[in-house]
């Protein structure tokens, strides 16, 4: 099924792209295995944004990141 | 600020029926077209489906929400659930308002023993509730959680 319709990237796009889901699934457009790796997605992009939230938090209230990197020597701190 | 006490004491008071007596009138003629606006809001159906599900209204219990708790800042943006939904909802919020509360509370070290007061309760929600996109997120969680549940009732249907 091909579906040219871009997703607003938003709380309420993903909330509008799950909805829509469901009327596929109800009218027989979708099948159950579409459905539920959607909604895996959808979890996943929730876990995303949460961790997003949280970082941005603390951000706020002052804690500095350092960034992580794995390479092939193993994880490099700092990006150095 | 009109205190409702003291016009309940007002219209309960016999000490001076006679001279108050069109006073009285009046107020209660107003209580009861309050009354009237306010039963005919809360009964008033609303035409359509679940968001959800896809049902209608089942009787005049168990009606449509066309406005949900999260959403009463924003109207217009609100979803349409059935009762069963709206209930799973309101339930899935309350408690997910309830744990941002304390989470916030204990990251400002703001006295989370506090929050077994109802009224101090109400007054951590107003501080540190949740904001819109917050409430979005949630919903979307919750979305994906029933999507799941009913593509698995689908793939069971499908089985047998």
């Amino acid at each position: 099924m091909k579906n040219n319709k871009i997703t607003e990237r938003t709380s309420a796009g993903l909330c509008s792209a799950l909805f829509e889901e469901f009327d596929l699934l109800r009218n027989g457009q979708s099948d159950p295995s579409r459905a539920s790796a959607v909604s895996k997605l959808a979890v996943q992009i929730i876990n995303t944004k949460k961790l997003e939230i949280e970082a941005a938090a603390f951000h706020k209230a002052g804690l500095r990141f350092v960034p992580l990197a794995l390479t092939a020597k193993g994880i490099s701190i700092g990006g150095k | 600020m009109m205190d409702m006490y003291e016009i309940q004491k007002f219209l309960h008071s016999t000490k001076h029926p006679e001279t108050f007596n069109e006073g009285r009138k009046r107020i209660l003629d107003l209580l009861e077209e309050i009354s009237q606006v306010y039963k005919e809001t809360m009964n008033k159906t609303v035409e359509g489906l679940c968001d959800i599900c896809g049902k209608g209204n089942t009787s005049d219990i168990f009606k449509l929400k066309d406005l949900v708790p999260g959403y009463k800042r924003r109207p217009n943006k609100s979803p349409r659930l059935c009762y069963n939904h709206f209930c799973g909802w309101n339930l899935s919020l309350t408690k997910h308002q309830f744990d941002t509360v304390y989470k916030k509370c204990h990251a400002a070290g703001d006295d989370t023993k506090k929050l077994s007061y109802f009224v101090t309760q109400s007054e951590m929600h107003s501080k540190y509730g949740l904001t819109d996109e917050e409430v979005d997120l949630h919903f979307a969680t919750y979305l994906s959680k029933q999507l799941l549940k009913e593509a698995k009732l689908y793939k069971l249907k499908e089985i047998a």
